[in-house]
């Protein structure tokens, strides 16, 4: 037996940073035996020092570890004490999880969710995170819905700068500069309503981070490139501006590439009202339908944006400004190869379409708004300037041209205000103002003859009201009362038509006014947990028209009903039912044949006709914040009873659309869900959609009545997330089959498949390697199937936190084209469609 | 005290019993770095923040009267459980904050590690491997599991003291409980408490007594706190069996 000397060790040393040599305090140190067992264990002091007493260190290991450092580890046999260590930095590897009571958070009716938690490497602006939380859903153009509603209020910081074109945010702000996303359900905007009015609609609001308040933050982009088809030179830039400060908010943005993203829509104000003006184009002219892959494969574009908005908070109010420019030029190429197989030989007729567009769209919103607990004012000036010239040139065996111009003129200016006085009385007055001029030009050439048709069209509409609403004990009884006017004239020509001397109305001249009285009683009802909501309009409507009708007088009753139960915090269904007569669409009505391309002529009707319609819808949610549940479904079912029908004919090489005076009943199906769930475990979320709609409407063809049935179902689902620390992933599917059935002959059942999955490769914090395939399987005629494949791929270098360099190639196979050709008993049918082919995009980002 | 950047945030549930015998659940932060933390309540800290200026104020009174004409008061956040326990290992001080919705107090303590004893066992927890610790800390037995793997000598509430991260703890009645359900680097600020003019200055073992007064009897608790009489019939049912985390001040 070896004899045991009874002493103590004393292990100690200091720990320092490598580089610096300073010392560094509250690093775990840990000694362990042979077997691994912890046996001692102790933290270095402010000066890096530690000490640990242990019988043996026989066979023993030292742990030395911090947070940021790379941990150290070595055994005790053969190093001499004390010790000096030294720690480099070093990133830990940990395997995250994500911080669940931070990732969403639910604060009465405020849901607040953490940008960092859904942020993903591939992700850019903060429409793209968006897009990941659940219950949220995020259109292309930047659209957001929650929970399957539209929401009501886009804020940035509590401020609303942008109004509805919320999608310049949600598509320029970096998900970098916002910490949280909060979602107000129950969201009423004016503080004057507040207790009074019950809201269903949902409001966002994006909280930044400190470093992007109080001072203006940048990121621009500059991308230049080649492409195969069209061959030539290619660009992508973008500058984006904002400040965010308590006094003033301003986001500017240029934006302008030829990589197929149309940036007209970027624009689009997702809260505007229909023009009360009601004008509509009479002229029909569009480019070549294209396959229905993703916009970006098929779209041959030169874009441009510019907007800038702004915000300054004056005395009590608020000032507004938002003046938007977008330019878009597409091409559009087609063509279509039709063999009849016939006893005498094969006859082929072949049709090449070449078309572009050109479209400018200037606007500008002037906006003064006080919004206070007794006092709303609002007046808003909008303009808007459009200008559309569109040329269509068809080569082969009936060769002929066409060329637009289309250009729209509008100015409105609406006025609201709300006064609330003792508690809860409220009254307000309204007044809004809308003017519209809508010219079209068409001008076809056809086998040597050329065919104008010009269009002017204006109208000018004015509504001014006054309501008076108070609440005793959650009921709040309202009465709207108001006065509308309507002045329009529509004159259109047609010359060069000399083929049919004997039919007249090649020129028209219509005007339609009105002159309506109406009131509205509203009653809401609103306790404990459910919301009634009724509202009964009648008005009494004049309408004078041009010689060729007799004026009418008109009432209408349309009331409308809605109920929003909301048992907890985590569950709500509405309902709603309305029934109603309404007027016709004016602009239908016109006795003379209008040109609407260059084979279609547009007669109206010439009378004048009531509709009516009845609906009823059911939207239920449901919520699990805590397990980051989200799922909301909808179902719409509604009548409709026209007494006119659409009719069409041919005339020689010409269809003739019209109405014919027979009652036409029309019915709609609609059923939408969607659920959504986080995946924590990979800081990921998936989601599963599904939809139907059965569309039943009546047409008459040649004199006999058709009546035709849409139906049409799909489901869609995605996953996404990042399981391991260098590697993310999305992936979604959509799954499409309609089926038009007219009559008794049923056509088949069509289908649609789209897979998409993107990878994300990140091997170090300064690389990343992402690579996307998209694959289409479209069901052209019963059994016949056309697939396509689509690769992309993108190289990022992060050279530091503000600079990016990236390489991207898309449609890597260079796949230019999607053709196929469909066969039936007597014919075949080719069509052939260009796609954007290869393309290499070399782009720098930067950003302050 | 300082206010550095944390280097770790970690969620935990937090499992206790209201003094009615209700099982509650709440979400609880801890931010450390190497010679602070800071273990809070997030709701709480949201309530605070409201409360600390004006506006907050209006905000959060508009946010109760809304929910109460909706009959869902109970979505309204509120001081559920005030809870902030900062760690301040370089100064030797743990700051706390504590008390219940009516009595919010604070007071500071030196920072004290309980004296661990490590067992054998292991288990996993968030894919980290964990090992088995016992203390007795102020009245009760508690037992933690801690990870070397996350070097950072922290844990929930005031336990921490062991050569890694702790991520799991129970005391022996099963009255209390904290188990993470997240973590991940951070670089959030280890900001102060926002209101603390709200908290009242005392020392713990009056804080604890002032506790229990008003918990075994709670009517008349509520009676001193909101100055009106309020009664409720049958009396307010209390289990007495429960206790909070410390139990040393009986």
């Amino acid at each position: 037996m070896a004899l045991v000397l009874e002493a103590q060790v004393t292990v100690g040393g200091t720990v320092l940073e490598g580089g610096t040599g300073e010392p560094l305090p509250g690093a775990s140190v840990i000694l362990r035996n042979a077997e691994g067992k912890i046996r001692k264990y102790t933290s270095t002091d402010a000066n890096g020092a530690f000490a640990l007493q242990s019988q043996s260190i026989q066979g023993y290991t030292l742990n030395v570890s911090l947070l940021g450092f790379a941990k150290q580890t070595f055994s005790l046999d053969s190093v001499s004490l004390p010790l000096t260590i030294v720690l480099v930095p070093a990133t830990t590897a940990l395997k995250e999880v994500a911080v669940k009571a931070d990732r969403i958070r639910e604060q009465g009716d405020t849901i607040s969710y953490n940008v960092g938690g859904f942020a993903q490497a591939q992700d850019r602006s903060i429409g793209d995170v968006l897009k990941r939380m659940p219950g949220l859903d995020v259109s292309n153009d930047g659209r957001i819905k929650y929970q399957g509603e539209d929401i009501n209020k886009f804020y940035i910081e509590g401020s609303d700068l942008l109004g509805g074109k919320y999608g310049i945010a949600t598509n320029g702000i970096s998900h970098d500069d916002v910490g949280a996303v909060e979602v107000m359900e129950n969201h009423q905007p004016l503080q004057v309503l507040s207790g009074i009015s019950f809201s269903d609609k949902a409001a966002i609001n994006l909280k930044l981070k400190g470093k992007a308040k109080a001072a203006w933050t940048f990121h621009g982009e500059a991308g230049a490139g080649y492409a195969w088809q069209p061959e030539g030179a290619i660009w992508n830039g973008e500058v984006f501006a904002m400040a965010v400060m308590p006094g003033f908010q301003n986001i500017t943005t240029l934006k302008s590439n030829n990589t197929g993203d149309n940036l007209s829509g970027l624009a689009t104000d997702f809260f505007a009202s229909r023009r009360e003006t009601g004008l509509s184009r009479y002229v029909e002219l569009a480019l070549p339908g294209v396959p229905s892959l993703k916009a970006k494969r098929t779209l041959f574009n030169r874009s441009a944006l510019a907007s800038t908005n702004s915000l300054w908070k004056v005395k009590n109010g608020e000032l507004k400004t938002q003046i938007d420019y977008t330019f878009n030029r597409a091409v559009a190429q087609a063509a279509n190869i039709t063999t009849y197989f016939l006893d005498g030989g094969n006859r082929v007729v072949t049709e090449n379409r070449d078309g572009r567009d050109r479209s400018h769209s200037l606007s500008g919103k002037f906006i003064y708004e006080v919004n206070q607990k007794t006092t709303f004012i609002n007046n808003t000036l909008r303009t808007n300037i459009d200008w559309d010239d569109m040329r269509l040139n068809v080569s082969g065996t009936l060769p002929n041209g066409q060329s637009a111009s289309l250009p729209d003129y509008y100015v409105a200016n609406d006025f609201k205000l709300i006064k609330r006085f003792k508690g809860k009385h409220l009254v307000t007055f309204r007044s809004d103002n809308e003017w519209e001029s809508l010219p079209q030009t068409l001008s076809v050439s056809l086998g040597g003859s050329k065919l104008g048709q010009h269009i002017g069209d204006h109208a000018f509409y004015t509504h001014e009201s006054a309501a008076y609403t108070f609440s005793v004990k959650g009921v709040t009884v309202g009465l709207e009362g108001g006065v509308k006017g309507y002045v329009r004239s529509m004159k259109s020509e047609l010359s060069g038509m000399a083929d049919f001397p004997d039919i007249q109305g090649f020129s028209t001249v219509v005007s339609t006014n009105y002159f309506t009285v109406y009131a509205t009683p509203k009653l809401e009802y609103w306790v404990k947990r459910v919301n009634i909501i009724l509202n009964a309009p009648l008005s009494f409507a004049h309408y004078t028209f041009s010689k060729a009708l007799a004026n009418r007088s008109e009432l209408y009753f349309s009331p409308l009903l809605s109920v929003n139960w909301k048992p907890n915090n985590r569950f709500s269904l509405t309902l709603r039912g309305s029934s109603g007569r309404s007027p016709m669409n004016l602009n239908l009505i016109q006795p003379g044949y209008i040109m609407t391309d260059y084979r279609s002529f547009r007669r109206g009707v010439d009378d004048f006709y009531t509709s009516t319609s009845q609906s009823v819808s059911a939207n239920i949610a449901y919520k699990h914040t805590r397990r980051g549940l989200f799922a909301n479904g909808m179902v719409l079912q509604s009548w409709s009873h026209l007494p006119y029908t659409m009719a069409q004919q041919l005339f020689g090489d010409y269809i003739v659309y019209s109405y014919a005076d027979a009652a036409s009943d029309g019915k709609r199906l609609m059923a939408m869900t969607n659920i959504g769930k986080t995946l924590y475990f990979m800081r990921g979320s998936a989601s599963v959609k599904g939809s139907f709609s059965r569309n039943e409407s009546h047409l008459i063809s040649q004199a006999d009545a058709v009546n035709s049935v849409g139906t049409g179902w799909s489901l869609g689902a995605s996953v996404n997330g990042t399981p391991l620390q260098w590697l993310g992933f999305d992936y979604s599917f959509d799954f499409s089959n309609s089926r038009l059935a007219i009559d008794s002959s049923k056509n088949s059942w069509l289908c649609g498949i789209e897979n998409t999955l993107l990878i994300n490769i990140m091997p170090h914090p300064k690389w990343e390697w992402r690579i996307k395939g998209e694959h289409y399987r479209n069901e052209l005629t019963a059994g016949a199937y056309k697939n396509a494949f689509l690769l992309d791929t993108k190289l990022v270098y992060k050279l530091s936190k503000r600079i990016e360099l990236s390489a991207t190639i898309d449609n890597i196979l260079n796949q230019r084209s999607y053709n196929y050709t469909t066969y039936s008993e007597l014919s075949s049918f080719e069509s052939q469609r260009r796609l954007r082919g290869r393309e290499l995009l070399l782009s720098i980002s930067l950003r302050k | 005290m300082a206010a550095g950047k944390a280097d770790l945030e970690v969620s935990y549930n937090y499992k206790y019993f209201h003094r009615t015998g209700v099982e509650r659940n709440a979400g609880m932060i801890l931010l450390a770095n190497a010679s602070e933390s800071k273990f809070y309540s997030p709701e709480t800290e949201y309530v605070d923040s409201l409360e600390s200026s004006p506006a907050g104020r209006d905000a959060y009174n508009q946010m109760k009267m809304a929910a109460f004409n909706g009959g869902n008061i109970k979505s309204v956040p509120s001081r559920r459980l005030p809870m902030y326990i900062f760690k301040d290992k370089a100064a030797g001080e743990t700051e706390v904050y504590d008390g219940q919705s009516m009595m919010l107090f604070t007071f500071t303590e030196p920072y004290e590690a309980q004296e661990w004893e490590i067992c054998d066992s292991t288990a996993t927890i968030l894919g980290y491997e964990c090992t088995m610790a016992v203390c007795d800390f102020r009245g009760r037995r508690w037992t933690a599991w801690f990870t070397p793997e996350i070097p950072v000598q922290d844990g929930p509430w005031k336990l921490s003291g062991l050569p890694g991260l702790i991520l799991a703890a129970s005391e022996s009645s099963g009255q209390h409980a904290f188990t993470a359900t997240g973590l991940q680097t951070s670089e959030r600020e280890i900001s102060p408490v926002f209101c603390k003019d709200a908290y009242e200055k005392t020392d713990r073992i009056a804080m604890l007594k002032a506790l229990r007064e008003f918990d075994d009897n709670p009517e008349a608790g509520i009676n001193a706190a909101l100055g009106i009489k309020v009664t409720v019939s049958g009396g307010i049912k209390v289990d007495k069996s429960l206790d909070y985390l410390e139990t040393d001040y009986r």
